[in-house]
């Protein structure tokens, strides 16, 4: 084989004989013209947002540091962590109940995920937030006799914090559900076979080898809902759960900034899911590692190698 | 004779829920509490009965769910006697309001009939600011003229951007809703000011608390005659929407 002129890289393969390992690259001259396009028009819109005179950006700026607003972020992180949380659990169980051999359980578990990803989540959080509408108590009866062996009003049981993160983990605990059963399904049915044959059982396949294997298909997904659950708390503000937005609006009701306020919960949700996302690739980098390297978030050396520097990945293992 | 029923008594607070959205009738102050001036009405009441309130922030829409699931007795947002509500809770009417159009600055109407062929909006939930504009959408159509595009907001604020944004043009709300509106935000203004459903207003407590209402209302009329409801309402610029005796329920329907 011979060695290309020009070529920066070179290695070496079995005949000793040298290969280029990087050709050489395109140049993509019209791709510097869109990209100019582009980020004109985008500075464009930026500057008609900057210099809107609706717009008091001073007023934003007063409010983005506001204890009130930064109490309101808190709770709207403690949510929808908390709710994610939750709604991995039920997701785990459910993804696997409907994965069992068992038809009934099986039924169970399809249709928990067809009803609580059909019925949209405001609607979920309204019957929630009023569950005392179909049952105003909740108490535990003897069978067979009147004697009661408790009763409590679910408003004392169900405040409206509660009712948010019920509604939240529920609702989303179904998507879960479905990623579980989309990572379970794409481990190839030879590992389960040679788990088996290795005398483990059930709990130790799965907790051993299905889903370590199964997590790097589960995690872009999964990441994805937790920025979900973060934008759904907004949700909970029609009953009365204080969040960022529901802070926000307790402010504009009183002084009428309202576009103003909202983009304080705006800026403050682009802060947080960019903190989300980055945590993600961080994760899926580190569950990715010794197998094939997962293409997670465009790196800087992608955006060279697209406007043309000639620079491209080293080689991955395996290659 | 004390009307209060025990277990209130025995507890000492009366679970509220408001929306806070009708500044300065109910609506949080710079410090984030409840104030306005039902809340400081109320909860002189309240006092008088040896009570005190807790509010929660509830939606317009969601008030007369949450008294009849009973997570709260009694409602601090403006809702007027209507004939689908009357059923459902206690009335409890010590003001007066009207209704009026809440426009960007510089748009006049001379009479309802100019309002023919534009877009309304209205509170969700809010059946008298419906029906009125239900009713000039029928005079409209009676005097051929264009039908009213009437659309439905989630609260006033909602309804107030969607004007500033020129999204609708004109949005039919309680008179003092709108007048505190136009003198906070320079670029609204107010048309057929006090044109639309006059009547007698107020709040409503859950039915099943009718002796509670009958409480409140003595305790209220009380402080109309000592003078307290009269500074009360000085206090936050409304001497205008004064009424001379509390009324609940029929009492209300035989006022009107």
């Amino acid at each position: 084989m011979t060695v290309s002129e020009g070529n920066r890289r070179v290695g070496r393969v079995d005949d000793g004989a040298a290969i280029p390992e990087t050709v050489a690259v395109k140049k993509h001259p019209g791709w510097w013209v869109a990209a100019a396009l582009v980020v004109a028009c985008l500075v464009l819109v930026g500057l008609s947002l900057a210099r809107n005179p609706r717009v008091s950006w001073g007023t934003v700026g007063h409010y983005l540091f506001d204890p009130y607003i930064l109490e309101g972020l808190r709770r709207t992180a403690v949510l929808a962590i908390l709710a994610t949380v939750l709604a991995v659990i039920i997701g785990l169980v459910f993804g696997f109940v409907r994965l069992s051999r068992n038809p009934v359980l099986r039924a169970v578990g399809a249709a928990y995920v067809w009803v609580f990803r059909s019925v949209p989540t405001l609607i979920q959080v309204l019957f929630w937030g009023n569950m005392a509408l179909f049952v105003p108590t909740i108490s535990l009866t003897v069978p067979g006799s009147d004697s009661r062996l408790f009763s409590v009003p679910m408003n004392d049981v169900l405040t409206p914090w509660l009712a948010s993160v019920a509604a939240l983990a529920v609702a989303n605990g179904a998507y879960f559900a479905e990623i579980v059963r989309a990572g379970v399904l794409s481990v190839n049915e030879n590992y389960h076979l040679a788990a088996s044959a290795l005398g483990l059982n059930w709990v130790q396949r799965q907790r051993k080898i299905v889903i370590p294997i199964s997590l790097r298909v589960m995690l872009p997904p999964g990441g994805n809902q937790f920025i979900t659950i973060l934008k759904e708390t907004t949700l909970v503000s029609v009953i009365g759960g204080a969040e960022i937005l529901n802070h926000a609006q307790t402010i504009y009701g009183n002084n009428f900034r309202v576009v103003e306020l909202l983009m304080v919960a705006a800026i403050w949700f682009l802060a947080v899911t960019s903190i989300a996302y980055l945590l993600q690739s961080w994760l899926e980098r580190r569950v990715g590692r010794g197998q094939t390297a997962v293409r997670t978030a465009p790196r800087w050396r992608d955006w060279r190698a697209a406007l043309g520097r000639g620079v491209t990945d080293p080689p991955e293992e395996g290659s | 004779m004390d009307l209060v029923p025990p277990e209130i008594r025995d507890k000492g607070t009366v679970e509220g829920g408001s929306n806070f959205a009708g500044k300065p009738i109910d609506f949080y102050n710079d410090k984030h509490q409840p104030d306005g001036a039902m809340m400081d009405l109320l909860a002189e009441a309240a006092k008088r009965l040896g009570l005190q309130i807790h509010w929660t922030e509830i939606t317009y829409s969601g008030l007369i769910p949450a008294l009849q699931s009973g997570r709260i007795v009694l409602a601090g947002a403006q809702i007027s006697r209507t004939p689908e509500n009357s059923d459902v809770v206690n009335n409890f009417a010590f003001y007066q309001a009207s209704s009026s159009l809440l426009v960007q600055k510089g748009t006049d109407y001379t009479s309802a009939q100019d309002v023919c062929g534009t877009t309304v909006g209205v509170t969700a939930s809010s059946t008298l600011d419906q029906n009125t504009a239900k009713q000039i959408n029928e005079d409209c159509t009676k005097a051929g003229k264009r039908a009213v595009d009437i659309r439905t907001f989630n609260g006033p604020t909602a309804g107030v951007t969607a004007v500033r944004s020129g999204q609708i043009d004109s949005y039919l709300e309680s008179t003092t809703l709108i007048v505190t509106q136009v003198q906070e935000q320079p670029s609204l203004g107010v048309t057929l000011k006090a044109q639309f459903a006059k009547r007698l207003t107020g709040t409503v407590f859950a039915k099943s608390q009718l002796d509670l209402t009958k409480a409140f209302q003595a305790a209220m009329n009380q402080m109309v005659d000592d003078g307290t409801y009269g500074k009360i309402l000085d206090k936050w610029q409304l001497a205008d929407i004064a009424v001379p005796k509390v009324l609940i329920n029929e009492e209300i329907d035989a006022a009107s």
